[in-house]
């Protein structure tokens, strides 16, 4: 089974997303940077599911994890998920390796379908 | 879970927020049920007579051309049985004008355990009415 880690500040949508992967896939959930960095030295992940901004910093939170993850575990795949932002940060998430870049609202059969590509 | 009978549990979802949509859609995608999809009353009402029966809908309170309670009342004056669960946000409605039709009320943000555990009661339940008049 694949391991996923979600993290994001709305626990609706994190409940919504560990619901619809349950069956394909074991899911950690995080609400906070720090949490999630510490998810990430503890254990691989297959997927990584980052929201861009996790507080109310102003700051890209997810793409910090994503240079995170790129530190511990290089191979894990990376899904940012974000609200509506400049195509720079788009770009920036793709430079720095991840594989989608969702804008809410979260299209969730597609990303079940991205999930599923990478159990093949 | 037996998906084979699943498969045969007919949805109609009745929404237009995009979200929403698409969780329900993965929603009746993991749980194996049959989901059919209008954006508003007219035609949920237009896909009952065409393409019913449904086993259960699942309408949001708010949608365009009419409003959940007249999408009730047109609903229940030609389908007295379905299963009807009704979305909401707090304080959005009266429940007792949703209850009165006979629906299940769930607010949102929705709780997709919640939302399962009142759709396989349901299912479980079975067909509660004949086709003519279901």
């Amino acid at each position: 089974m694949l391991r996923v880690l979600i993290v994001d500040d709305q626990a609706a949508i994190i409940a919504t997303l560990s619901y619809v992967l349950r069956k394909i896939a074991s899911v950690v959930q995080s609400e906070s940077l720090v949490h999630a960095q510490n998810a990430l030295i503890r254990e691989k992940f297959d997927l990584a599911i980052f929201y861009l901004r996790i507080s109310d910093s102003g700051k890209h939170e997810g793409l910090e994890l994503v240079r995170f993850v790129r530190t511990t575990h290089p191979e894990t795949k990376v899904i940012i998920m974000a609200g509506p932002c400049n195509e720079a940060v788009r770009k920036e998430a793709y430079e720095l390796g991840a594989m989608h870049f969702y804008e809410k609202p979260l299209d969730i059969s597609h990303l079940i379908s991205q999930v599923q590509s990478l159990m093949r | 879970m037996n998906s084979s009978f699943n498969n045969n549990f007919k949805v109609l979802i009745v929404n237009d927020d995009p979200y929403v949509r698409s969780f329900l859609t993965a929603f009746c995608e993991v749980n194996n049920y049959d989901a059919s999809f209008a954006s508003n009353g007219n035609d949920a009402l237009n896909l009952i007579e065409q393409k019913g029966p449904y086993l259960l809908i699942i309408a949001d309170f708010l949608i365009p051309n009419m409003r959940g309670i007249e999408f009730i009342t047109q609903l229940r004056g030609r389908w007295k049985n379905i299963p009807v669960i009704a979305l909401s946000s707090p304080g959005e409605v009266d429940k007792s004008l949703i209850e009165a039709g006979g629906c299940m009320f769930l607010e949102k943000p929705i709780d997709p355990y919640v939302l399962e555990k009142e759709v396989e009661a349901i299912r479980s339940a079975g067909i509660r009415a004949m086709p003519e008049n279901y």
